[in-house]
């Protein structure tokens, strides 16, 4: 069975589609780098049709022991033993993460809505974002980065929600890194577009807008790879472009 | 268009942006060369890897 496919959105856009609980890992080379940008555009499709952000939500429920990391979603950056980026997991027990596995629809903060579907830990709101070392969670998460993804797209703004990471360190053979990721009204959108193209990319990783941060925190291992998981049955993540972009 | 990103990005280092224009329509597995980036300065795409969790 397949992984993922490929699907044409629109005209302009052609999407890749992460099956039912695949990831893809995308390794990049950007050496020396010491503000180093990246961003995606993503949206939500059902499981079964590849145009349906309908009917998604779901619940992958925490027993009172722990769920493994495959039952949360993780997008963002990784390295070997490393991710920074968005998750709904929480360590610090590498194999056991507590709390519900959840996907709910919401309005664009953390409250009850039908624009956008918002993925959550079911024990608290903030856990949506964080630094992992070695499956642990290392570092503060901050409150206010919650992502939305597209349910209604005229209201949300568009179809496709872009998401980014700004990873900071002081110099290029350092393993500290600090995360920026923009916060607003517990929101780390940083955009919605029916043209989720490379340009609108560029543009938005050019200027980094406000922010919370991530870290610093000493890693194990630099990033290198983006990282895309999607833990949930009833929906699969869809994938539209993304970039890179070294600011210095 | 990378001579047009070039220009505009003026003083950036380095990038690379990929979406799937050029990516047949079909399915995906394993190991894959997804091609269409458009980079400049020393950062690249390597050869994406797909799979799945149980």
């Amino acid at each position: 069975m397949a992984d993922a496919q490929v699907f044409q959105k629109t005209p302009a856009d052609k999407v890749i589609i992460l099956n039912v609980r695949a990831f893809e890992i995308h390794p990049f080379l950007a050496p020396d780098w010491l503000d180093l940008r990246v961003g995606f555009f993503l949206s939500l499709t059902s499981e079964a049709g590849n145009d349906d952000p309908a009917a998604l939500a779901e619940t992958i429920p925490d027993d009172g022991r722990g769920l493994p990391a495959q039952e949360h979603y993780f997008i963002g950056v990784g390295g070997d033993n490393v991710f920074i980026g968005f998750s709904n997991a929480t360590g610090p027990d590498p194999t056991n993460y507590k709390g519900d596995s959840m996907l709910v629809s919401s309005d664009a903060g953390i409250g009850v809505g039908t624009d956008f579907w918002r993925p959550k830990n079911g024990d608290n709101d903030r856990i949506t974002a964080g630094i992992f070392d070695r499956g642990r969670l290392i570092g503060s998460t901050p409150l206010g980065l919650q992502q939305h993804f597209p349910q209604n797209p005229v209201a949300a703004g568009g179809y496709a929600v872009m998401l980014g990471l700004q990873l900071l360190r002081d110099n290029p053979s350092s393993r500290t890194i600090r995360a920026m990721i923009k916060s607003d009204a517990n929101s780390a959108d940083m955009a919605y577009s029916d043209t989720p193209t490379l340009d609108v990319i560029r543009t938005q990783l050019e200027t980094w807008p406000p922010s919370q941060q991530l870290g610093p925190v000493t890693l194990s291992n630099v990033p290198n790879r983006f990282y895309f998981y999607w833990p949930f049955r009833q929906s699969r993540l869809r994938i539209h472009s993304y970039g890179i972009l070294k600011a210095k | 268009m990378l001579r047009l990103l070039k220009g505009i990005f003026g003083t950036v280092e380095a990038y690379a942006l990929l979406d799937f224009e050029a990516v047949p329509i079909g399915d995906l597995t394993g190991t894959v060369q997804l091609g269409g980036e458009v980079d400049a300065g020393n950062c690249r795409f390597e050869t994406a890897q797909f799979g799945s969790r149980t």
